[in-house]
């Protein structure tokens, strides 16, 4: 498939009650997701072409003992609530995702690193490999800006597993499009060219960068809009200018 | 009618890692139990199989509930304490609510006035009723004493009896062959009203609480350890 956006990642301060509370509100289903370290993803499937929200936040407060700008940031972002904090686009090769490198004068997150406390894991044990870039001092989320991934085995992508069976569950159809903060051109500038957002169905509000809302088909109903606050509203990207 | 086993709890710093390494070590398997209350995440499920038994455990998980330490559990402080998932407790159970009322009033208690309540997943809330409890009493698992539950007309939804997440070479569980307790059998016995022998309970004489458990599976017996809510 081209260019295409991946998943969205959602900030919450409980992760468990942030998904019961969601598939209470639009019918979607959601599995337990992987972990990394102190942090752990609910996954809600959106249906085709294969893209999610991972619904995203701590699991173990006792890291929180020592503190990062990163594990700040997202303390901040979720003391009011929850906050769309992450877009991620795909593409479908590594090839593909050496040209974005290249753009961005970056390394990449390597797919096979040897490290197993670098990836992702599931709770069958599986470790789920995924390329990304860029890499940066910090991660450009907390900008308000979208990464890249490339996921080498994407017949298991987080996408694709069975949700847990909740009452009233709808089934999804994809991701119609999805509204972000800034304009076209910020966006473009970010890529590496218009073409690129031109094969993204976003929308742009010119409100702080990242994401606001996604709207999400679903078989037998309307849409389902997801509105949240972007990261960027309870914290200014201009904190991170340095 | 005596009570039997229902579930032991294991209190730790983080469920994901925790339930992760109990089943890579015990091919023993599990699955997401999903959320009670605002503090815990309750909790990563182990059936044990036998007469409906599982491993409950539970962290916390919410940052901002608990920024005021004095709303962290007792046995999350002590499992940071030791750097170690813990026994924290033991929970018998008894079938009716009648049973649960009687052992309250023989220790000098009534049962919890609200009931401890389970979000999964899949819903709806799982639900039971505990005992002993007074107002502004310690929990008696705090000085390693078991309590007792009833799940009144919810056995049908009992965690124990929940598919677990599929994963490679896992066994399958058959109950708890033993139970390894500190203190001594004659003070157990007194606090049980029953005999310790009913429950396959055996005494290291060390303090108070739970320290290993034997569980009998399609390949043999597999032992957990962890420290006690008590001791190491």
């Amino acid at each position: 498939m081209p260019f295409h956006i991946d998943h969205i990642s959602l900030a919450s301060p409980h992760i468990f009650r942030s998904a019961d509370a969601l598939a209470k509100e639009t019918g979607l289903g959601y599995w337990t997701g992987e972990w990394l370290r102190e942090t752990s993803v609910n996954i809600v499937p959106l249906g085709p072409p294969g893209n999610f929200i991972e619904i995203s936040g701590f699991v173990d407060i006792f890291a929180l003992r020592s503190m990062t700008e990163r594990r700040q940031w997202l303390l901040d972002i979720t003391e009011t609530g929850d906050h769309f904090n992450g877009l991620c686009l795909g593409v479908d090769s590594m090839e593909e995702l050496e040209v974005f490198a290249r753009h961005w004068k970056s390394e990449i997150n390597r797919a096979d690193n040897p490290d197993p406390a670098a990836h992702f894991q599931r709770a069958n044990g599986y470790i789920l490999p995924m390329a990304s870039t860029p890499v940066t001092k910090r991660s450009v989320w907390m900008l308000g800006l979208p990464n890249v991934y490339y996921y080498p085995e994407r017949t298991r992508h987080s996408s694709g597993q069975p949700t847990h069976a909740i009452p009233n569950q709808v089934r999804p159809t994809g991701i119609k499009w999805v509204e972000v903060g800034g304009t076209a051109q910020q966006m473009a500038d970010w890529l590496g060219g218009m073409h690129y957002v031109e094969m993204l169905p976003l929308k742009f509000n010119g409100k702080s960068l990242g994401v606001w809302a996604v709207a999400v088909g679903a078989e037998g109903r309307d849409d389902i809009l997801i509105r949240r606050p972007a990261a960027s509203d309870a914290v200014p990207v201009s904190r991170f200018t340095d | 009618m005596a009570a039997i086993l229902d579930h032991i709890h294991m209190g730790c710093a983080n469920v994901y890692t925790t339930a992760f390494d109990l089943t890579k070590t015990t091919r023993i398997g599990h699955f997401d139990g999903g959320f009670a209350g605002n503090v815990t995440i309750g909790h990563k499920t182990v059936p044990l199989g036998g007469s409906g038994v599982y491993i409950e455990i539970e962290s916390i998980v919410d940052p901002f509930a608990t920024a005021d330490v004095t709303r962290r559990p007792w046995w999350y402080k002590r499992a940071v304490a030791v750097k170690s998932p813990i026994f924290s407790g033991v929970c018998l159970r008894v079938d009716t609510m009648d049973e649960l009322g009687e052992i309250a009033r023989r220790h000098g208690g009534a049962i919890r006035p609200k009931a401890t309540i389970r979000t999964p997943p899949e819903g709806p809330p799982a639900k039971f009723w505990d005992a002993p409890y007074a107002p502004g009493a310690a929990d008696p698992w705090e000085t390693g004493k078991p309590t007792w539950c009833c799940w009144e007309d919810r056995l049908y939804m009992h965690p124990s009896g929940q598919p677990v997440i599929n994963a490679p070479g896992l066994v399958d569980p058959m109950g708890v062959a033993w139970m390894e307790m500190g203190g001594t059998k004659a003070r157990m016995q007194q606090w049980l009203g029953q005999n310790p022998d009913d429950l396959h309970m055996k005494f290291n004489g060390k303090s108070p609480g739970l320290y290993a458990i034997g569980v009998a599976t399609d390949v043999g017996e597999v032992e957990i350890r962890r420290p006690s809510a008590t001791g190491v």
